[in-house]
């Protein structure tokens, strides 16, 4: 290890013990021939670590408890609270749960797309057919033709063939 | 990190029982409060931070999953909601300035006492916490202060390991700067 190496370890670890004992020895081993590092590691415990050590408490204000009591008293109750709180509970889902009600609400939305598109298309097509269909008409009407959309008069109803005549 | 409180309390609380809020409320203010009061560095704000923790907590409690301990879980909001109101108020830059003021003058001469009372060292710390962004002086109350291991204080931060090592060692190396400043001026 070299210096850096050692004064980074000295900064996040060594003077509290959050190091593997075998970099401890290694760094311990570079500070008895390292009066630079020394000095280094004597900064640190003085003006990092000490100041802040047995640190006073201090007590918690009584009013604070006050305080959260009348914020929740005055929280949403009922449907808008309930919904509230059934939306923020959805986001403390675990992140697999999340991940999976999330694929199948795309694949629903998917789905319902596919369905919408493809009925639409089929008004489409049955309303592009609906010239054709005319045009037959008009050629059996004007007699140059003996069926309509491929019925003889022999398929229709009395009734058909009563409109049709 | 063990929670002290038992299940059954944590429980009944997460089902809207005030009474075990309560109980959750004063097992945890403590902690919580000081956290609050050592990133925010003014009282009147860590009353307001440690509010709105309990509110989140109580609004949250159903959907703690038990998968880590209670303290850490309140340790995460805790940070979460300190850095959040610090960024909304965003009064710190003010109060870094009036802190770099102080230290030429009250800084230097109150550091050389070897005797310091408690009042003197409240007064190095929050003067050195000063010196730091939100963000370090997190790292540095949660590890110096309230003395959670690096495993812990990634678990709170939720990141890994060697973020933690790395952020603590940039929050480190600004108060060995600024200690440097401090003897500079003293001599």
């Amino acid at each position: 290890m070299n210096c850096k190496q050692v004064r980074n370890a000295i900064l996040t670890g060594y003077c509290e013990g959050e190091i593997a004992e075998k970099d401890k020895k290694i760094i311990k081993a570079h500070l008895a021939g390292c009066p630079e590092c020394r000095e280094f590691e004597a900064a640190t415990v003085n003006s990092v670590l000490e100041p802040f050590r047995g640190v006073n408490r201090e007590e918690v204000p009584s009013d604070i408890w006050t305080g959260v009591h009348k914020q929740l008293s005055e929280q949403p109750a009922g449907l808008a609270g309930y919904l509230s709180s059934s939306v923020s509970r959805l986001f403390v889902l675990p992140r697999p749960a999340l991940l999976a009600l999330s694929s199948v609400s795309v694949c629903v939305i998917a789905v319902c797309l596919v369905y919408f598109f493809s009925g639409a298309g089929k008004r489409v097509t049955s309303a592009e057919s609906k010239p054709d269909e005319q045009m037959q008409y008009i050629a059996y009407v004007m007699g140059f033709s003996d069926s309509i959309n491929g019925k003889t008069t022999q398929d229709y109803t009395d009734i058909d063939k009563i409109f049709s005549q | 990190m063990q929670n002290n409180l038992p299940e059954e309390v944590i429980l009944k609380a997460a089902n809207g029982d005030m009474e075990a809020f309560r109980a959750v409320y004063e097992t945890y203010s403590e902690f919580v409060f000081n956290v609050a009061l050592r990133v925010a560095r003014y009282r009147e704000d860590a009353k307001e931070i440690t509010q709105e923790v309990f509110v989140t907590v109580h609004n949250k409690l159903k959907g703690f999953r038990h998968r880590s301990a209670l303290r850490t879980w309140m340790y995460r909001i805790t940070v979460n909601t300190a850095l959040n109101y610090l960024k909304k108020h965003s009064r710190m830059k003010n109060k870094t300035v009036e802190y770099d003021d102080a230290l030429g003058s009250r800084y230097s001469k109150d550091y050389i006492s070897e005797k310091a009372d408690r009042e003197h060292q409240e007064n190095v710390i929050n003067k050195l916490l000063g010196f730091l962004t939100p963000e370090q002086r997190v790292c540095i109350v949660l590890r110096n202060i309230e003395g959670l291991s690096y495993e812990d204080m990634a678990k709170v931060l939720d990141i890994d390991i060697n973020a933690v090592r790395s952020r603590l060692k940039r929050a480190r190396e600004k108060l060995l700067s600024v200690r440097k400043e401090v003897m500079v001026n003293e001599l």
